[in-house]
């Protein structure tokens, strides 16, 4: 399924940003306006602006187009963003960064491999960034190359959306909205940094009733 | 028999879909795609043109998600089914169930129409839809949740029956997920999937899996068999026929609780295969009021002859017992009426033997009996004055016994990027 892609509006007031949507699968508009991102906007109570009004707003152009984004949901510690991120344009873009705003404290892209010493696989973060070559699709799922959300400060639910920023090489930034789904797997243990390895212990389903971080609002 | 002809049929047909020829068609293109009915999908040996490629077989056929009214109700049933009962979590919110609601509906729209949702670990195991429906029916606790002010009276237990011996574990659960699918792999793939996103919000309270004939056993149409031997589901408001409308969905008389929306009780009632085959066939056909060979009334010759209840035999006694069951549940109030989707059950029995006595629920060889789905309008109104007759007196009593009881409110089916229920919330 295709997703919603929000372009940055990072100089838009807060209620507003995730609203000025660009919907690029051509038939996706209707789905998408009356679908994930307008729950989010119930479950947040955010006021929705009619797309229309964001139009004089288009000055920042998509740079990637997602498909198939998702997110892991969790009640604490981590979790991982999944989806496939297609460059459409000509010239050759690198994923750099992520952002989650208010969700998590660390934000990284990751990849999964190998560890030689005791025959499992570890995910680690990436130097460098995922760069995407004209016309390519960088796939990001389960068990490869994934965003991870680290020290997250409420709890991603089930049913839910997620909002994160992507950077680019050349500065430029893309909100995507993907929805959070429960998932047993995505489960590699955290390499570097003693401090995060609690990702491989983390298998506990969330439930409303373990959740202790407060639940993340959909923005 | 052949119930071919009769618009019963056709309406059942009308819903069911080819894969391919849904991909390919769009919007406009589903009327002419519907054309492509069972009987062409099963590969008719009569008709030449008959489509016997692979991208016909039964297993790509798919029925419709969205629309005004859930498919599953009228839906032409499929070989097997699932009824889920959940009971939601202690903190439950209307927001949660909201969210719940949200990714049950994301993922059930996949699965029935054949595509694997993203998160789905086994997707090859959605590719082959047969037919699947998911139907979502909110219990009190639910709607309380939801609405309390729009849930309608009815939606409580109903009231007791003589004749029960409910069992607490079958009886009422917070949310029903209704699922029936012509392939049992399917249906397992897909329950798993929907038990996988509710983990999180409810825990499961029961599950009654059920099943009739598969595709392609009987002449298409022919109306299915219970384990009794009986033919079942003769009258019934078919959709199509003229009171289906009014007695599942409601109309002259009767409010509906929400416009396209409609209730199930489900009552799982016990068959006693080992006293039933004490009776032979004389005492069995007495106690229905029709002929077990075709299921024809005892004063006509076919199937749907219509039953002549005054007809009396040589001794001057009705040739239809007035304790028979088609006497007794028949009545003759025209709004008492109910739309039965019933399925079998026969569950795996271990160290069993002997016989069991009538009125036990356990014992002998078997676990078997029926899961008596009934939809209509309002439960209060329609189906507890036959129950209350039935109670009252019914030959078939002898040999059934309800072991479990619920009702659920049906809600209307939601559009593409909504959710079952969003406009209740
Ligand atoms: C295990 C339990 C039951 C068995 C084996 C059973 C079997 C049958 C059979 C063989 C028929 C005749 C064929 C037909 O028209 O379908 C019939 C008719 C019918 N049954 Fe049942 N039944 C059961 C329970 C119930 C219950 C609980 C109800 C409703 C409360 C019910 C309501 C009806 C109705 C309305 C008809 C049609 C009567 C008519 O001709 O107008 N049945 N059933
Ligand atoms: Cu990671």
């Amino acid at each position: 399924m295709n997703m919603p892609i929000e372009t940055s509006t990072r100089s838009l007031p807060r209620p507003l940003r995730r609203s000025v949507t660009t919907l690029l699968a051509a038939g996706f508009a209707v789905t998408a306006l009356t679908g994930c991102s307008a729950d989010g906007n119930q479950a947040s109570g955010d006021t929705q602006v009619p797309a229309a009004s964001a139009e004089g707003n288009a000055a920042t152009e998509q740079v990637v187009e997602l498909t198939d984004g998702w997110a892991k949901a969790a009640d604490s510690n981590m979790t991982s963003v999944f989806g496939s991120l297609k460059n459409t344009g000509d010239q050759s873009v690198t994923l750099e960064s992520i952002d989650a705003g208010d969700t998590a404290g660390v934000a990284e892209l990751h990849e999964t491999v190998m560890n030689d010493q005791t025959g499992s696989t570890e995910m680690k973060r990436v130097e460098g960034g995922f760069e995407i070559a004209p016309g390519e699709t960088k796939t990001l799922e389960p068990g490869g190359d994934h965003m991870m959300l680290m020290e997250l400060q409420c709890a991603v639910k089930s049913g839910t959306d997620l909002t994160v920023e992507l950077g680019f090489d050349n500065g430029r930034t893309q909100q995507i909205t993907v929805p959070v789904r429960d998932y047993a797997g995505a489960q590699e243990h955290y390499a570097p940094g003693e401090e995060h390895s609690g990702h491989g212990e983390h298998s506990e389903m969330p439930s409303p009733e373990s959740s202790a971080l407060p639940e993340c609002h959909e923005h | 028999m052949s119930t071919d002809e009769t618009p019963a049929r056709e309406g059942l047909q009308r819903r069911s879909l080819l894969i391919g020829a849904v991909a390919g068609a769009g919007v406009t293109g589903i009327g002419a795609a519907s054309a492509v009915g069972l009987n062409e999908a099963f590969g008719a040996a009569e008709d030449p043109t008959a489509d016997h490629s692979d991208a016909a077989r039964h297993g790509l056929q798919v029925e419709p998600f969205h629309g005004a009214r859930q498919a599953g109700v009228a839906t032409l049933p499929q070989a097997f089914s699932a009824f889920i009962a959940l009971n939601l979590n202690q903190g439950a919110s209307k927001d949660s169930l909201r969210r719940m609601l949200r990714v049950l509906s994301d993922d059930a729209a996949a699965l029935t129409q054949g595509r694997a949702p993203l998160w789905d670990q086994e997707p090859w195991l959605a590719e082959n839809p047969s037919r699947l429906t998911v139907t979502f029916g909110f219990g009190p606790k639910a709607m309380a949740l939801i609405d309390a002010a729009r849930a309608p009276e009815w939606l409580k237990p109903l009231p007791a029956f003589d004749i029960d011996q409910l069992q607490d574990r079958w009886n009422q659960g917070d949310l029903l997920l209704q699922l029936c699918c012509d392939d049992k792999l399917t249906l397992a793939h897909a329950q798993r999937v929907l038990l996988k996103d509710s983990r999180s919000f409810a825990k499961v309270r029961w599950i009654q899996d059920g099943f009739r004939n598969t595709v392609g056993a009987t002449p298409a149409g022919q109306t299915m068999r219970n384990l009794f031997g009986q033919v079942d589901g003769t009258v019934n408001p078919y959709p199509g026929e003229e009171d289906h409308e009014k007695v599942v969905y409601g109309r002259d008389g009767f409010e509906p609780w929400i416009e396209d929306g409609t209730s199930l009780v489900l009552r799982r009632i016990h068959m006693n295969l080992d006293t039933w085959d004490e009776a032979d066939t004389p005492a069995r056909e007495d106690s229905v009021g029709r002929k077990l060979a075709d299921g024809a009334p005892l004063t006509g010759s076919q199937e749907h002859d219509e039953p002549d209840f005054e007809a009396k035999g040589p001794l001057g006694f009705p040739v239809i017992a007035s304790y028979s069951h088609i006497r007794r549940s028949r009545t003759d109030n025209p709004d008492e009426k109910i739309f039965r989707r019933v399925y079998n059950y026969d569950l795996p029995v271990a160290d069993a033997s002997g016989m069991s006595r009538s009125g036990d629920i356990s014992g002998g060889v078997s676990n078997t009996g029926l899961i008596f789905a009934s939809y209509q309008s309002d439960p209060i109104q329609q189906f507890v004055p036959i129950q209350k007759k039935l109670d009252d007196m019914d030959m078939l009593n002898t040999w059934t016994v309800p072991i479990g009881s619920a009702v659920f409110a049906i809600p209307p089916g939601c559009e593409e990027g909504g959710f079952i229920g969003d406009g209740l919330f």
